[in-house]
């Protein structure tokens, strides 16, 4: 019924408007919030109308403001939050541990929220708590450290959940948490050790952390051999007789980072990372909707997400080199390879079976992709008060793109691959490396 | 502030590519600052009563410099011009300019 | 919620970094009178899974909290100790107390719920015999409500809201943990024309002006975060970012200038502001 008011044209007569309103006058003398308690009512959400440009001091105004107004606050009274008897799930806080637990878990959140311990308790961690208390699925009672039974163990509020936060951050990323909740997403605490990430190629990852960093060293050092280009003698000693290799010179010219491109380069930037320093996590670790998901063996996830609050006085964009440090300790599915790109632009999960049926892509759009799409990705929730804007950091490399003019048709068509393998095996390879000069030359 | 280098290309943009009549540039008094003045070929805004002279203050964009032009100084061109709005004239490095109005104090936008 | 009519300001946090909100719709209602919408967060339980329409708690800006209770209308209620002492302490007799009220709140039910099932008989011509419910299954359907407002906290709430100093403190720390302080004289001097206030980010700037309710006025304005009257230059290439964006949204892009304080409290001269938007050409 408030939903049909806000609907309805706002040029409808006004008599008519009139004579509703006093109608509702009268309902207003009543008790909405009993009624609300007992019906728990379905969703009664105001759609929003078309607004005005101002307020003009019209009745009429006045009138459509005060519908719009009694439409809101009759949907948040109505609903109120709680749960039927038979369904009801009791949790119960522990300060010291800042951790609710349930005696006997149950329900369809156990899916994707708690932890059960060895006795078969479930234990929920702050977030998890406050949502479902929040949405009804679970009561929240205080467990009192004085007692062993639930006696005295009085039931918390709304307000009371809030006001047990432990800090203004904490509260922030509960707000980015229940809203990605919502939408259905399954979101974690961001765990940063690969090594509860598992798998066989993580436990190999110190060799490969070792062979990663001594093929750096070698690029580093080929890169100071690249030096002398530098030098204005350069020019005099070397004849441009193409345009290609003066775009190939000023690529040598100017200096630029590689992004890791594979999975497998990925994984070890991040394992040296993690050596490194820690300092520079995530919040949450984000999996799309999925009915097969298992808490113990989550894989990995689709999403890492930073959450930051733009108006506190210790606020600062992250800086390049922390950016940087993010990127390094992404580990989230990786659908950035070139592989993957060349299928059609599908669902990232349907990709990785698409693969064999996707038409070939001409190569000057693959790279477009490529620059467009970029490789390693996180996302910041930014915190404005109560609204949050999320916004996806890529990691992208045009050093390694030879933006400028087109490869020859003959490069690119016989030998499409090899193109984008020697580059990734770098100077590693000494059959590539003949090839890849090749490629620069033609650069 | 000092934007005399700015006024001839600010000037040169008004007439011959956004064809205004009557354009002509002058010092403010007690500041090395200029402004020029001009009449559009049309309306400016719907909300315009009529076409009236404008003036125009021709400023630099750079890139990593914002400026020096406080608010201070804006308050001090409006109490000298007494007009409703003045336009900045915002000079890019490749030579274009851009105009926006600059009200003093609130303003709503367009109704439409 | 305490003794007078001032509204209660729940401070999420601890430290300087605090989040104002409001969890009593009574409250929530007079804020909106006076102008003050704020952004609802939480979960509305009857639609608990999309996020355009969101219900209690009403999350304020920092500068509304802190116009709030410096006219008077609110007050601060603090920490998670407040809480925890409250909840450790509770007494038998009060935990009688709210067993009695909710069994109040289950025979409250049990009458509406037999009422309705004797009227749906009724309508469909059986006798109310015929369809009986067993008690068994009216049992496990009676309502447990979670309450948004605390009663576990009231009277510490109270106590809170008496004692000036603690008050004080609390709008000090607040203050301290804004970005920029210079908004909160940008905020009151909107507030003076009568303007609902919204943060800002999503149009580029620190607020949102609205003529009037959000929920029925377009707004009007991207206020960016306030600038030393004297010495901060606009910047120009966020002229004409910002003016494009704003014409895009039609909203003027208004910078503020706020004086350096020593000179005067008078909020009216205090601050000036422009407006600014593209000229439509060029």
């Amino acid at each position: 019924m408030a939903s049909k008011t806000i609907e309805r044209d706002e040029e409808s007569s006004i008599t008519r408007d009139l004579l509703d309103s006093d109608d509702e006058a009268d309902e207003l003398s009543k008790d909405w919030s009993h009624i609300a308690k007992l019906c728990k009512s379905q969703a009664v959400v105001p759609k929003r109308g078309d607004k005005d440009y101002e307020p003009d001091g019209t009745n009429a105004q006045e009138l459509l403001l005060y519908r719009a107004k009694k439409a809101m606050f009759d949907s948040l009274s109505d609903a109120a939050r709680g749960t039927v008897v038979k369904n009801q799930i009791k949790a119960f806080y522990v300060p010291e541990r800042h951790l609710a637990f349930i005696s006997q878990p149950k329900g369809n959140f156990m899916h994707t929220m708690g932890k059960v311990d060895r006795n078969g308790t479930c234990w929920l961690n702050f977030h998890e708590f406050v949502y479902l208390a929040e949405r009804g699925t679970i009561t929240p009672y205080f467990k009192r450290s004085d007692r062993e039974d639930h006696g005295l163990d009085p039931l918390l509020s709304i307000q009371d959940l809030y006001l047990l936060f432990r800090s203004s951050q904490e509260s922030d990323e509960f707000a980015v948490f229940a809203h990605l909740k919502r939408l259905g997403f399954i979101v974690m605490p961001s765990q940063m050790s690969p090594d509860d990430h598992n798998n066989d190629q993580i436990k190999h990852m110190p060799r490969a952390g070792l062979t990663d960093s001594l093929s750096k060293l070698t690029k580093a050092l080929s890169q100071i051999f690249q030096v002398p280009t530098y030098h204005p003698l350069q020019y005099h000693l070397t004849r441009y007789t193409t345009s290609g290799q003066i775009y190939a010179a000023l690529n040598k010219l100017v200096p630029f980072y590689t992004a890791p491109k594979t999975a497998k380069e990925i994984d070890q930037e991040r394992y040296s990372r993690t050596i490194n320093s820690r300092k520079n996590d995530f919040t949450f670790d984000v999996w799309k909707p999925q009915g097969s998901f298992k808490k113990k063996t989550p894989g990995l996830p689709d999403l890492h997400i930073l959450v930051l609050n733009k108006n506190t006085s210790d606020y600062s964009f992250p800086t390049y080199s922390v950016i940087r440090s993010l990127f390094q300790s992404v580990y989230s599915k990786y659908d950035g390879t070139l592989e993957r790109q060349e299928s059609a632009a599908g669902s990232p999960l349907s990709s990785k079976t698409g693969k064999q049926f996707s038409k070939p892509v001409p190569p000057h759009l693959e790279q477009q992709r490529r620059l467009k799409k970029g490789y390693r990705s996180f996302i910041l929730a930014v915190m404005d008060d109560g609204l949050i804007s999320f916004v996806k950091l890529t990691e992208s490399d045009f050093g390694s793109e030879n933006v400028w003019f087109k490869t020859t048709r003959r490069a690119s068509k016989n030998k499409p691959r090899s193109d984008r393998s020697t580059r990734h095996n770098g100077g590693k390879n000494p059959g590539g490396e003949k090839k890849t000069e090749e490629l620069n030359a033609i650069r | 502030m000092d934007n005399s280098e700015l006024v001839e290309l600010v000037k040169t943009n008004l007439s011959h590519q956004q064809l205004w009549d009557s354009v002509r540039s002058f010092k403010l008094s007690n500041s090395d600052t200029w402004m020029v003045n001009g009449l559009p070929p049309h309306k400016l805004s719907n909300d315009d009563e009529e076409l009236e002279t404008e003036w125009i203050l021709p400023v630099e964009l750079q890139q990593y410099n914002s400026g020096n032009m406080t608010l201070e100084m804006a308050d001090q061109f409006f109490a000298e011009l007494k007009c409703r709005r003045i336009i900045l004239g915002i000079v890019n490095d490749d030579g274009t300019v851009v105009y926006y109005f600059m009200y003093k104090g609130l303003h709503k936008p367009k109704k439409n | 919620m305490d003794g007078s009519n001032k509204i209660g300001i729940s401070l999420v946090g601890s430290g300087n970094g605090r989040i104002p909100l409001v969890f009593d719709i009574n409250d929530i209602k007079k804020l909106r009178d006076i102008g003050v919408a704020g952004i609802l967060s939480g979960t509305l339980p009857s639609a608990a899974q999309q996020n355009g329409f969101l219900s209690v708690p009403l999350r304020l800006m920092v500068e509304e909290a802190l116009w709030l209770t410096e006219t008077g209308v609110a007050f601060f209620i603090s920490g998670p100790e407040s809480v925890t002492t409250a909840a450790e302490t509770v007494t038998s007799s009060e935990m009688e107390r709210a067993r009695q009220e909710l069994e109040h709140s289950f025979a409250e039910q049990r009458v509406f719920k037999r009422q309705q099932h004797a009227e749906k008989m009724a309508r469909l011509g059986l006798s109310n015999a015929e369809g009986k419910e067993t008690p068994a299954l009216l049992e496990s359907s009676l309502f447990v409500e979670i309450p948004s407002a605390s009663s576990l906290i009231s009277n510490e709430a109270k106590r809170q809201g008496n004692d000036p100093a603690q008050q004080q403190k609390l709008w000090h720390k607040l203050k301290d943990g804004c970005t920029n302080p210079g908004d909160y004289r940008v905020y009151k001097a909107l507030k003076q024309q009568n303007y609902f206030l919204s943060p800002g980010a999503r149009f580029g700037g620190r607020f949102i002006a609205y003529p009037g309710d959000p929920l029925r006025y377009h707004s009007h304005m991207t206020v960016q975060p306030a600038l030393d009257y004297r010495r901060d230059p606009l910047n120009l290439l966020q002229v004409v970012s910002g003016g494009r964006l704003g014409t895009g949204v039609k909203k003027l892009w208004v910078v503020a200038g706020v004086r350096a304080h020593e000179e005067q409290e008078d909020i009216e001269s205090d601050v000036s502001f422009f407006s600014i938007e593209w000229a439509g050409f060029g």
